[in-house]
């Protein structure tokens, strides 16, 4: 397992470059002079120049990226073009909301997701199972943009149980979390039905049940954690998509997290800022591919001997 | 001889496929003395396995049914059972090993955790004891290096190794009855030979009768003391080994006989049957046999044959009895 991890880390660092180069190239591939997109405009010639110069865009474009990945390793991404601050600090300042956020959308949805999941793919084609599946797929088809609209009118507007915006106490989560955890529950339960349902037609469970086990044990211990296996991947992907900060459950809820970041420098054109975005959620996506995969291994003892030896 | 351990009468078990009812076992009979070892023999689709998963009672999950009959379980009819005495009897008094080996066991959980979750289901005794029993167990069906491979994941075993593990798990509460579902079949023919060995060493030692599916007559002369031959839903045939290898009376049982290759066979045995199994819907009105049959006659289309004797579901041995 150990060794499995650590040729898993070292594949990383040729994936590594691939997405520094894709950032780095992020400015130069759209069309036009980055000096003048940078500028605005209704730039004159002179602060085209300026700006040509102070970003190191009249170097030849290797020398750019020498600069450029060595002011990565430094940890230096730039400063943004609107507020004149590094962009690390403001990656890092609003990469805590968007976690927390995603942590608890993930406790939701893996929650709810898991637990009706099971139950629909137990009781398939009796009632439990209907009405379960009715609530996966309203989570799949309801936008969230209405969902987070509909639960601040009715708890907060109307009940005033929550705040209807903004970043505080846990209360402040909870609406939040929900509207974004929803849809994901959905594909979760789904997802997991019907891996369950496949797992409960293996030869193994119907050998746990010619031992005598009741139902609930033949589920619990044999079906589960088989049916767990893909689910847990499709998990990390759902988590990856949170993790780079929901757009508009963010700008819905004045949520200070990524998605609103990405989302007021691409209306700026914040380039610095986009730039960083984009290496920020690739880094974040191939973290969470690893986490995913030894969690994998950890299910799934076969991988874990066969490619960890 | 004594009283039968085990006891299906006429046993039907029918499955709903889109709201149709199709019969896939009508009417079977068929003791299992203690100690014995019968074979129930036929080719793939006569409704073996349907039949040993009637007896125990594993039908749920496919949309199967026991529709009549009884299935006596020392002189109790385990079809009246309640699910908490059915499970009482699985793995305890009635288990069962499968045709797959290579997917009949958990790959997800060590083989130590499988046969320790088998005894400690039925036995009330701690884990520990429960671990060494394992581990005798696994040596009874001739696993080496057993401590090792408690801890060690399906995956990691042959075909072979998984089966004799299977054999051992269900044989772990001492069953008085095993039913296996062609065990062998999945298995190369020396691996083969071997689980056979395992299995009838079993029967010896703990005095279990077994009920030994198979489609391969030449394994049935190996193992066991009788036979029954099944085709389409029925026993056509059945006797003890002698009786049916030396004096086969029904054409299919001929069939089958003549399907094994054999050096000096008889030549007015057949090579092998013609056609195929027929589906439910296309079975012949009469005996089931006649689209197939090298000796059909007219009245074989209309009328099904009756067990004549409790032997023999052919009317031509009727006319045997006739004018002997
Ligand atoms: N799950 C099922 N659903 C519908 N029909 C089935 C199912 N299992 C078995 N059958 C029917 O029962 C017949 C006998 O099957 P089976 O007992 O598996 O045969 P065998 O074990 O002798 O090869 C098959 O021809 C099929 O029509
Ligand atoms: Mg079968």
């Amino acid at each position: 397992m150990l060794k499995y991890s650590v040729k898993r880390i070292l594949g990383m660092i040729p994936l590594l470059f691939v997405i520094s180069l894709i950032a780095f190239m992020f400015v130069h591939l759209i069309p036009g002079d980055p000096a003048r997109l940078i500028a605005g405009t209704d730039a004159t010639i002179e602060e085209i120049e300026n700006i040509r110069e102070k970003y190191g865009l009249d170097q030849p474009l290797y020398k750019q990226y020498m600069d450029y990945m060595g002011n990565l390793f430094q940890g230096d991404l730039g400063q943004s073009i609107v507020t004149g601050r590094p962009v690390l600090d403001m990656l890092v300042e609003r990469f805590g909301p968007t976690l927390r956020l995603t942590l608890a959308s993930m406790a939701w949805a893996l929650l709810f997701g898991l637990l009706i999941g099971v139950i629909s793919a137990v009781k398939r084609n009796k009632w439990p199972d209907h009405l379960s599946m009715f609530f996966a797929v309203s989570g799949v088809s309801i936008p969230s943009f209405w969902l987070g609209l509909m639960m601040i009118q009715l708890f907060s507007v109307q009940l005033g149980w929550f705040p209807t915006g903004g970043i505080g106490g846990i209360e402040t989560y909870i609406l939040p979390s929900f509207t974004l955890g929803a849809g994901v529950a959905a594909i979760i339960a789904r997802f997991t039905r019907s891996s369950l349902m496949d797992v409960l037609k293996e030869d193994y469970i119907r050998t746990g049940r010619s031992k005598g086990l009741t139902e609930f044990k033949v589920i619990n211990r044999h079906a589960v954690r088989n049916a767990l296996i893909p689910v847990v991947t499709m998990s990390g992907l759902q988590f990856g998509f949170l993790l780079s900060g929901s757009i508009i459950t963010e700008t819905i809820f004045s949520w200070p997290g990524l998605g609103r970041l990405l989302i007021n420098s691409i209306t700026a054109r914040d380039y610095p800022v986009i730039q960083s975005e984009i290496l920020l959620f690739s880094l974040e996506f191939l973290l969470i591919n690893l986490l995913v995969d030894l969690l994998y291994g950890f299910l799934n003892p076969k991988i874990r001997y066969e490619e960890g030896s | 001889m004594s009283e039968p351990i085990l006891s299906i009468n006429q046993l039907y078990t029918s499955f709903r496929v889109d709201g149709e009812t199709i019969p896939a076992v009508e009417g079977i009979d068929l003791s299992l003395y203690p100690g014995e070892i019968v074979g129930l023999v036929g080719e793939s689709g006569s409704g073996k396995s349907v039949t040993s998963l009637s007896v125990m009672q594993l039908l749920d999950e496919t949309p199967g049914e026991v529709t009549g009959g009884e299935v006596l379980f020392q002189g109790q009819d385990l079809l009246k059972f309640t699910d908490r005495q059915k499970r009482k009897v699985r793995g305890n008094d009635i288990s069962m090993i499968f045709q797959e080996p290579m997917t009949s066991l958990n790959p997800v959980l060590k083989i130590g955790k499988q046969l320790v979750e088998a005894i400690r289901e039925h036995q009330r005794i701690s884990q520990t004891d429960a671990r060494k029993h394992a581990i005798h167990m696994l040596n009874q069906v001739g696993i080496p290096r057993s401590e090792a491979i408690m801890n060690e994941y399906p995956h990691q075993l042959s075909g072979g190794m998984r089966q004799r593990v299977m054999i051992a798990m269900a044989m772990s509460c001492d069953p008085k009855v095993l039913i296996a579902d062609e065990p062998t079949t999945a298995l190369d023919v020396t691996i083969q030979a071997q689980i056979l060995d395992v299995m009838r060493n079993m029967r010896d030692q703990h005095n279990t009768s077994i009920l030994f599916i198979t489609h391969d007559l030449g394994v049935i002369a190996e193992m066991c003391d009788r036979v029954a031959v099944m085709y389409s839903g029925r026993i056509v045939e059945q006797g003890s080994v002698y009786e049916i290898f030396e004096n086969p009376k029904h054409p299919y049982t001929k069939g089958l006989l003549g399907s094994i290759p054999k050096l000096g066979a008889k030549e007015d045995r057949l090579d092998s049957i013609q056609g195929q199994v027929p589906t439910v819907e296309d079975r012949p009105k009469g005996c089931k046999f006649a689209n197939r049959c090298p000796f059909v006659m007219d009245h074989c289309w209309e009328e099904e044959p009756p067990l004549f004797d409790g032997k023999n579901r052919c009317w031509l041995h009727e006319r045997e009895e006739a004018t002997e």
